[in-house]
């Protein structure tokens, strides 16, 4: 037995000594420093902290991330599986999801200047609307348009993939089902509600988990776009980060990354928890 | 008959005796007064450029054809130069190699002859040689005057004319020429055909070739200096091969190369041989339109297999190269000097000079020539933040935040140094100059270039008496009400103030690294536009900055004023459009909330708090900084109006798209910015990253893509943002 546990032991090695190293320790160590004025190196307790969640302008960031995330992971579920449902029937589909997923593989910086070429409002999209509609002069970049580029964007990148997800979760589930739901319905609707979703749950908390990532990493893109200072509601936690570092304000700027991460982690939990009880019922 | 004899025989004398005058070159050389590399210009027929350089054991004289960058070496009594003038009465083209300490002058005479005059050492006149045959222009224009012992050899681009010493034509080459030397008897030259070539010429009435070789040299260049060096061996120094000198021997055969330790690049115009040593001769400035040359320095090299530099003649350095290249490191301080923009003459020359004047020190070069401003910041500030900068002793601070780091605690203050102001000669700066550089009552940083915006007013408009006395003291809400008091005035007229595509030209960029962009006519006739320009300023924007960028939209309609960042009020006055830019007067920008004008600070040095070595910087910093003023017309000088009128007098018109503006006008003009900057006297750094993304909404507006609220509610919730965050 003590062997085994030796054993054990020198083959976790390399990854636990390449984790503490590599991840851990930078971790902790930035993290010890949102606890110091880092020029002066005087220790500052939970100083930071408090200046971050006093701050409006962080809580403004923290809710604007909150509202993006919401409004674009929705979007991701419903827009991804509505695509598996119309995928999942038809020949070749696993090649054409597998296609619809390379947006993902993409710089995102390249696809922002295709996505500002298209929404400014000199860009294509009202160039096309004006050939119809006369001069349209749609600013997609401000005012409350300006949610759907960024929201078309990372549903351009991330839908495929997610499709792949829940195209797998559909592909599983067994004919029988559906040959008993028809007994009593023939309506797509009752096997979308009655079948499908309730099956494909757990991919849902997948895509969830996945799009949630997704989306703390959208900053690169309304950063590609806005520069760096966005309108008001695309003010995100990542923006309010960036620009506390380069105001040499580290310790706050590790702390405003901390309340992300929890509030990321909050997220992933409560959907968990939710995911567990759904599955249970 | 008798009368018309006499009349005759008049004329007759008076041409011969006017034919003997003009063939009578006569001259000498004026006063030269300096000790060591010194350059000036004969006043006069503006032909000869002068410059003397001191040796240890005697002083020589280096004259400059300004037209062809000939060189010849005077070995002379330096008190002797002092008390002789030297006057030509044609055009002087060229100035010969010295054949036993004599020199030759290939000049023109009033009558269009060319002579080629010769001059013993003391530049007396001895006797000139009439070139009955020689045609201006036919072979292009001339790049070396080569003496032989039987020829003159006149070497033009596109052709070689060979002269015997009376004056007969003897020989000719057709065919572009590169460069020429000789070693008395023999002619060398390059030609470029597929490849270059370097020729041979032993017989100069046939012009037969002795060997021809192909020296594997791709000029980036219309001339290659070719030298025939004591060694026996021929030198050549192809312009913008990083300083690698190739040496032939006499009979062709490759001998070999040396690297120059300090890039040659573009300035080397010329190698010079003399007493076993190679010169070159740099430019730092290169002649321009005007005709001024500006000979900064020569560059001393040993014979040729020890090439290293030696620099600058009054501080050469009788030692082995090998000597002095292992010494360089050994027992000296390490200044280090980081920046993103140091990698350029302006920083290479003065740091060759300042290391030989303070041999304890060796200037340690890192630059991010590569980066984008804003990566180079970003990387720089988390190297600081991240306690890696410790070897720093100057930042050059080219969009680096200087007050971000003076308020951390990163930079040194000047009067921790130096106990004393570091302006020195506050005329020489702005006023908003020195003001910018104080955090808290300190000196921080010693800037060099900033920008100033200006509002150019219409001197035509009815308010403009008005507006001009208000504009010493007014705010953005005086500004507002001129605004809203200026009627329709202003009518189209034919001015393309596209700088959208103007940029694009590579000329225009050459010349207008000044204007970053005309912002919208803060007096157009449309209130509606001013609402979002003032919706910010009311919200303490004035201290940041909004101008609205001009590159979005074309401006059709003369405005009655308009904000222009402005570098360097005399490059403005070679734009494209400066007579219409003389309909307006700069006036300064109106004052914020708290009693301040916003300029952008650009080039500067800081020096590290970290530093071990900070008197040191200082002392190399303003080393620096005089080194290059009288090579720049930088926005610390105010008497750069001065220096621009006396260039301008002599520049083409060619230079000015529209026409050469009036003289009087364009000084007024240009004094006017001055005049206006002296009211910058209480300046604040402005944050260009900041405000180009108010700029967006505002375009997004003027381009009817956002209503004014939205606009409005725009611009506030950003300066919300960023004054809160």
């Amino acid at each position: 037995m003590k062997m085994k546990k030796i054993t054990f032991a020198a083959f976790m090695l390399p990854f636990a000594a390449g984790f503490v190293l590599c991840m851990a320790a930078p971790l902790f160590y930035g993290l010890a420093l949102s606890f110091f004025d880092i020029f002066s190196n005087e220790f500052v307790g939970l100083q930071n902290y408090a200046g971050v969640i006093k701050n409006p302008v962080f809580l403004r960031a923290a809710l604007n991330t909150a509202v993006l995330a919401a409004a674009a992971i929705t979007a991701l579920v419903a827009v991804s599986f509505f695509i598996s449902c119309v995928l999942m029937r038809m020949p070749g589909r696993q090649s054409i999801a597998k296609i619809m997923a390379v947006p993902l593989a993409v710089p995102a910086v390249s696809v922002s200047y295709v996505w500002y070429s298209v929404f400014h409002y000199k860009g294509y999209l009202n160039g096309v609307l004006s050939v119809f509609f006369g001069r349209v002069n749609i600013n997609w970049f401000s005012g409350p348009l300006m949610y759907l580029p960024v929201i078309l964007l990372f549903l351009w990148k991330n839908a495929g993939f997610a499709a792949l997800i829940y195209l797998s979760g559909l592909n599983a589930i067994p004919r029988e089902y559906e040959d008993v739901l028809r007994l009593d319905s023939e309506k797509l609707i009752d096997r979308i509600r009655l079948i499908y979703w309730p099956c494909v749950f757990p991919q849902t908390f997948f895509v969830i988990i996945i799009g949630l990532w997704r989306v703390m990493n959208i900053f690169t893109e309304i950063y590609a776009v806005w520069s760096d200072y966005p309108p008001l509601p695309l003010y995100l936690l990542q923006h309010f980060i960036y620009h506390n570092y380069m105001n040499m304000e580290y310790g706050r700027s590790v702390a405003a990354a901390v309340f992300l991460s929890f509030m990321v982690l909050a997220f992933a939990v409560i959907f968990r928890m939710a995911e567990k009880r759904y599955s249970d019922e | 008959m008798t009368k018309q004899l006499f009349l005759f025989a008049f004329i007759i004398l008076i041409f011969i005796f006017t034919s003997c005058a003009t063939k009578e070159n006569k001259g000498n050389i004026t006063a030269i007064i300096g000790t060591n590399v010194f350059m000036e210009k004969i006043t006069g027929n503006d032909q000869v450029i002068k410059v003397l350089v001191e040796e240890p054991e005697s002083k020589i004289v280096y004259m400059i054809e300004k037209n062809v960058m000939q060189i010849s070496r005077v070995n002379t009594n330096y008190s002797k130069l002092e008390k002789i003038l030297f006057e030509t009465q044609g055009n002087t083209e060229a100035a010969g190699n010295c054949v036993n300490e004599n020199i030759y002058v290939l000049t023109e005479n009033n009558s269009g002859e060319h002579l080629v005059c010769i001059y013993d050492s003391n530049m007396k006149y001895i006797k000139s040689i009439l070139l009955n045959d020689y045609e201006c222009g036919k072979y292009g224009y001339i790049i070396d005057l080569l003496i032989t012992k039987n020829n003159y050899i006149l070497v033009f681009n596109e052709g070689i004319v060979a002269y015997s010493h009376k004056g007969k034509k003897e020989g000719l080459f057709e065919g572009a020429v590169y460069g020429a030397a000789t070693d008395g008897q023999n002619l060398f030259f390059i030609t470029q055909t597929s490849s270059t070539i370097l020729n041979r010429v032993d017989n100069l009435k046939t012009f037969s070739l002795a060997w021809s070789v192909d020296v594997n040299i791709s000029p980036d260049s219309n001339y290659i200096p070719l030298s025939y060096g004591e060694n026996k061996n021929l030198l050549l120094l192809p312009i913008n091969q990083h300083g690698v000198i190739y040496a032939y021997g006499r009979d062709g055969k490759y001998v070999g190369e040396a690297l120059d330790l300090y890039e040659c690049e573009m300035f080397a115009d010329e190698l010079i041989k003399n007493d076993g040593r190679l010169w070159t001769v740099f430019n730092t400035v290169y002649m321009n339109k005007a005709g001024a040359l500006e000979v900064s320095m020569l560059l001393l090299y040993d014979d040729f297999h020890s090439s290293h530099v030696y620099f600058n003649a009054d501080i050469y350095v009788n030692e082995e190269a090998e000597t002095a290249i292992a010494g360089r490191l050994d027992g000296k301080s390490i200044l280090t000097v980081r920046g993103n923009y140091i990698n350029s003459v302006n920083w290479k020359y003065p740091i060759l000079l300042y290391e030989k004047m303070h041999p304890e020190i060796k200037i340690k070069i890192y630059s991010y020539e590569s980066f984008a401003v804003t990566d180079y910041t970003v990387m720089t500030t988390t190297e600081l933040m991240a306690g890696v900068s410790s070897g720093w002793d100057v930042l050059s601070m080219t969009g680096l935040p200087a007050i971000l780091y003076a308020e951390k605690g990163l930079l040194a203050n000047w009067y921790d140094i130096e106990g004393t102001e570091p302006f020195r000669d506050g005329s020489e700066y702005t006023p908003h100059m020195i003001d910018i550089s104080r955090v808290d009552g300190k000196i921080y940083f010693l800037p060099v270039v900033s920008f100033g915006d200006y509002i150019y007013a219409h001197t035509g408009h009815p308010l403009f008496g008005e507006i001009e006395a208000a504009s010493k003291t007014w705010t953005w809400s005086d500004l507002a009400y001129y605004m809203d008091n200026v009627g329709e005035d202003f009518a189209p007229v034919e001015m393309n103030m596209n700088y959208y595509g103007a940029v694009d030209s590579g000329w225009f960029n050459q010349i207008s690294g000044l204007i970053l962009y005309v912002t919208t006519p803060l007096f157009y006739n449309r209130s509606t536009d001013r609402a979002v320009l003032f919706a910010a300023a009311e919200e303490s924007m004035e201290n940041l900055g909004l101008f609205v960028g001009k590159n979005y939209f074309d401006i059709n309609e003369k405005p009655g004023a308009f904000i222009l960042r402005v570098f360097m009020p005399d490059e403005l006055a070679v734009s494209p459009r400066i007579n219409d830019l003389l309909e307006y007067t700069p006036l300064p920008l109106p004052v914020g909330s708290d009693g301040m004008r916003s300029v952008t600070l650009s080039e500067g040095y800081m020096i590290m708090e970290s530093s071990g070595l900070k008197k040191e910087a200082a002392e190399f910093i303003r080393f620096l900084t005089d080194f290059n003023k009288r090579r720049h017309m930088n926005s610390t000088r105010v008497n750069r109006v001065d220096d621009f009128m006396q260039m301008f007098d002599e520049m083409d018109d060619w230079l000015f798209e529209n026409g050469k503006p009036e003289r009087g006008s364009l000084e007024a003009f240009l004094r006017k910015h001055d005049i206006a900057s002296s009211y910058f006297n209480n300046a604040c750094d402005y944050d260009i990253a900041f405000s180009a993304s108010l700029l967006e909404a505002a375009y997004a507006y003027f381009n009817g893509a956002l209503s004014k609220q939205a606009a409005i509610e725009e611009i506030t919730d950003k300066l919300w943002v960023r004054n809160n965050q």
